[in-house]
């Protein structure tokens, strides 16, 4: 227990980064760490040589951010066809976009379904393959494939709303 | 890469706060796993759901006294427990998934 604590604790930096940035407060974030923490422990058996821990960890964290989004029914907010269309704001440069700062992708980030951010995040933010975060969310890789997409799509109409609303 | 690509490893560069200490975190680990797992992992959304169902509890037992004290058949105090085994897959549900 004691090798297996400290093998974690070597992987708290990533887990915590990932954390806040799905929830975007740090207490939170602490508190959902321990948590995810607590339940690899105690799942210890499942954790094998050649387990990738820094994936189990992320994929024990996106389990539990699941269940308790979906206690509040934000998990996978779709938008409805109408509310796409109208929230489609006109395209904007891709030079414009890239004045933005980081404080408005984390807001965009947040606006996002958390399915959708959490492909993006262990993507882009955690190096992972598309296989990796497959069989870390346990869904088929063409789900993570798709939602990549539709998230950056989403992402990208997100932040012209930022350049054109300011 | 497109701009948004761009911007998410800007963003990504950027970093993160701190997180804490790793001795604070593996003391709080260590308290933590001295507790039962439900009583660890509980929140205040269990707390409401632990508390709805102490309620709805003692209020079948207090309607069940009622009866008895009104003469009613006793047996159907067994539908409380019986009841309550409905009850555990909410109680129960905890641990990785």
């Amino acid at each position: 227990m004691e090798a297996l604590m400290e093998l974690l604790l070597q992987q708290q930096g990533p887990l915590f980064a990932y954390l806040y940035r799905m929830c975007g407060d740090a207490d939170q974030a602490e508190e959902l760490m321990q948590e995810t923490l607590l339940r690899a422990l105690r799942a210890a058996e499942r954790c094998r040589p050649e387990t990738n821990v820094k994936s189990w960890l992320l994929s024990i964290a996106t389990n539990l951010l699941r269940d308790q989004w979906r206690r509040k029914k934000r998990w996978g907010a779709f938008l409805s066809l109408e509310e796409w269309h109208q929230e489609a704001p006109d395209t904007v440069d891709d030079e414009v976009l890239r004045g933005l700062d980081c404080e408005q992708v984390r807001r965009a980030l947040l606006d996002l379904p958390l399915e959708h951010r959490s492909v993006i995040l262990l993507r882009y933010y955690h190096d992972m393959s598309y296989e990796e975060i497959a069989r870390a969310l346990a869904v088929p890789i063409g789900t993570v494939r798709s939602r990549i997409h539709n998230g950056l799509q989403r992402l990208r109409r997100l932040l012209t709303a930022e350049v054109v609303t300011r | 890469m497109n701009a948004i690509e761009e911007l998410l490893k800007k963003d990504r560069d950027a970093g993160v706060p701190e997180p804490p200490e790793a001795a604070y975190t593996r003391a709080v680990l260590k308290r933590r796993l001295g507790r039962p797992p439900a009583m660890a992992t509980s929140g205040p959304a269990d707390d409401v759901e632990r508390r709805l169902v102490i309620g709805a509890g003692a209020t079948a037992l207090g309607a069940a006294l009622v009866a008895l004290l009104l003469g009613a058949s006793p047996w159907w105090l067994l539908a409380v427990p019986v009841s309550a085994l409905a009850l555990s897959p909410i109680l129960l549900r905890r641990g990785v998934r």
